[in-house]
């Protein structure tokens, strides 16, 4: 499985992408986006199986980046991990299509737990 | 609306960073921000507008800044380059603030973060004051976590 993992810190994608494999989604290939803007490009070059994007980037947000995959009939799978979980984002998220919005900061377990729910493995 | 936070949320939050990102814990230090202005130091701060007008800023010395940037990178501090520090801490302060966000009830936007680093500068948010501020140690070495609310924009 190829998952792009999405957010402009590069410090926060190397602790998703460790996070990642200490869950224990370890052999997949992970591929790399600093803005919605690039992991478009990223997704529609390299077809991921899974997106994970943080929330607020520049040049374009995480969920402008669902919205756009959404008008382009793109249904990769897609979850956000984001510091910002309020209700109306989390709603926003949902019905946008997004399969979950995992909190930063997050353990080990969370990630294992969300994915896991969604069925990835 | 005035943002409802105690300092023992902060200390929590803080802790809760720390625990997940770095891996390690976090205590309550004796330490005070004027300790913290004595040395080198990195601040990250992002902004918060809407229902609530605010800031959210840490402080870390520029040592402490490096070894948790090199546990967020999982490299060696020396092949580290400054940028590599300031977006690792700039990324604490960002999920600082997501949190503090998320216990706003009016709906609000996050900034991106700002980042910052030298000795004796003066971080000045003009309208604002410290409401909440809470020094926490890394094996002995203190960091700083406050909230600024704009005084200026109360409802």
């Amino acid at each position: 499985m190829k998952i792009l993992v999405t957010d402009d810190s590069k410090a926060m994608r190397m602790i998703v992408i460790r996070t990642m494999r200490q869950a224990g989604f370890d052999g997949h290939e992970f591929v790399e986006a600093d803005n919605g803007a690039a992991a478009l490009t990223v997704i529609l070059e390299d077809a991921p199986d899974l997106v994970l994007s943080d929330w607020n980037m520049p040049e374009m947000t995480g969920i402008e980046l669902k919205e756009a995959l959404n008008t382009a009939g793109i249904t990769v799978p897609f979850g956000f991990v984001t510091s910002e979980t309020t209700p109306e984002m989390r709603e926003r998220a949902i019905e946008a299509g997004a399969l979950f919005l995992l909190a930063k900061p997050f353990t080990v377990d969370d990630f294992r737990e969300v994915l896991g729910s969604v069925g990835v493995g | 609306m005035s943002l409802q936070l105690v300092d023992d949320d902060l200390v929590g939050l803080a802790g809760a960073i720390w625990s997940s990102i770095v891996g390690q814990e976090a205590e309550p230090s004796p330490a005070s921000t004027a300790d913290l202005a004595e040395e080198r130091t990195v601040t990250a701060c992002v902004h918060i507008s809407g229902g609530w007008h605010g800031s959210v800023s840490m402080v870390l010395p520029s040592g402490l800044a490096e070894q948790v940037a090199a546990v967020m990178y999982d490299l060696p501090p020396d092949e580290l380059s400054q940028d590599d520090v300031l977006d690792a801490v700039g990324e604490l302060a960002n999920i600082a603030g997501g949190n503090v966000k998320g216990l706003i009830e009016e709906s609000c936007e996050l900034s991106l973060p700002v980042v910052a680093e030298g000795t004796s500068y003066v971080l000045a948010m003009p309208g604002s004051q410290v409401t909440s501020s809470v020094v926490l140690a890394h094996e002995g070495r203190p960091f700083a976590l406050q909230i600024h609310e704009r005084i200026d924009a109360r409802g």
